[in-house]
């Protein structure tokens, strides 16, 4: 009997022992599960910043080809506004309020063509194209990284067949 | 009517400002040279 309880009294006492060396030498843990809920944790974590630089220049170059676009549409309709000035006036000769009628048709014929050749373009895979007619010469500026001459002569082909009086094309690849 | 001025909040965005030159000169019957597109500038930001 006496035996039994001095063996669970040394079972006790090591344990206490061994809880004992355990705290006093306090080594830190590889884990610690308190810090993980304190505040300064959150300094700890760092915000990394995604920031997609292409998207944004994408954008601008899109902005840049709007402003162009808005120019143009507001040189057109100061023309149109002139011409249709011309043809219902009285001071004019019958030839040239015809003239002037057929500048006005003329430029309703370029402004759908531009519009038709932009969404050709936009359909060969480019996120933007500019196209500007000026009788016979087309300008066209695309947005695309790479440029080469199989591309342009893809352009310009379908330029020619939207727009047949077209004898000078040039295409304008502007990368970001 | 001689002409129109838009001030909008988002207007800084020139594909908006086209659009909305499109619509108002397609609704109102306005050459778009006579339509003026400003960004409204916002007091609290």
């Amino acid at each position: 009997m006496n035996k039994k309880r001095s063996v669970w009294f040394l079972t006790l006492f090591s344990l206490v022992a061994v809880v004992t060396v355990f705290y006093v030498s306090d080594r830190p843990s590889p884990f610690d599960g308190i810090a993980l809920f304190s505040d300064d944790t959150i300094d700890d974590v760092g915000l990394v910043e995604t920031s997609s630089t292409n998207e944004e220049s994408f954008a601008s170059k899109s902005n840049a080809f709007e402003e162009m676009r808005m120019e143009v549409t507001d040189k057109r309709s100061q023309l149109r506004a002139q011409l249709t000035q011309k043809v219902g006036s009285n001071e004019f000769t019958a030839e040239e309020k015809d003239e002037a009628y057929n500048k006005i048709e003329q430029l309703v014929k370029i402004d759908s063509t531009e519009a038709m050749l932009e969404l050709i373009i936009k359909s060969l895979g480019y996120d933007d194209a500019l196209v500007r007619i000026e009788e016979s010469d087309v300008m066209i500026d695309v947005v695309s990284n790479e440029q080469s001459s199989k591309k342009a002569s893809e352009i310009i082909y379908a330029v020619k067949r939207e727009w047949p009086q077209a004898f000078n094309v040039e295409v304008n690849f502007s990368g970001q | 009517m001689i002409g129109i001025l838009v001030v909008a909040e988002g207007a800084n965005d020139k594909s908006i400002q086209n659009s909305l030159i499109k619509t108002l000169s397609s609704v109102l019957q306005i050459s778009p040279h006579r339509i003026v597109i400003e960004e409204m500038e916002l007091e609290d930001k």
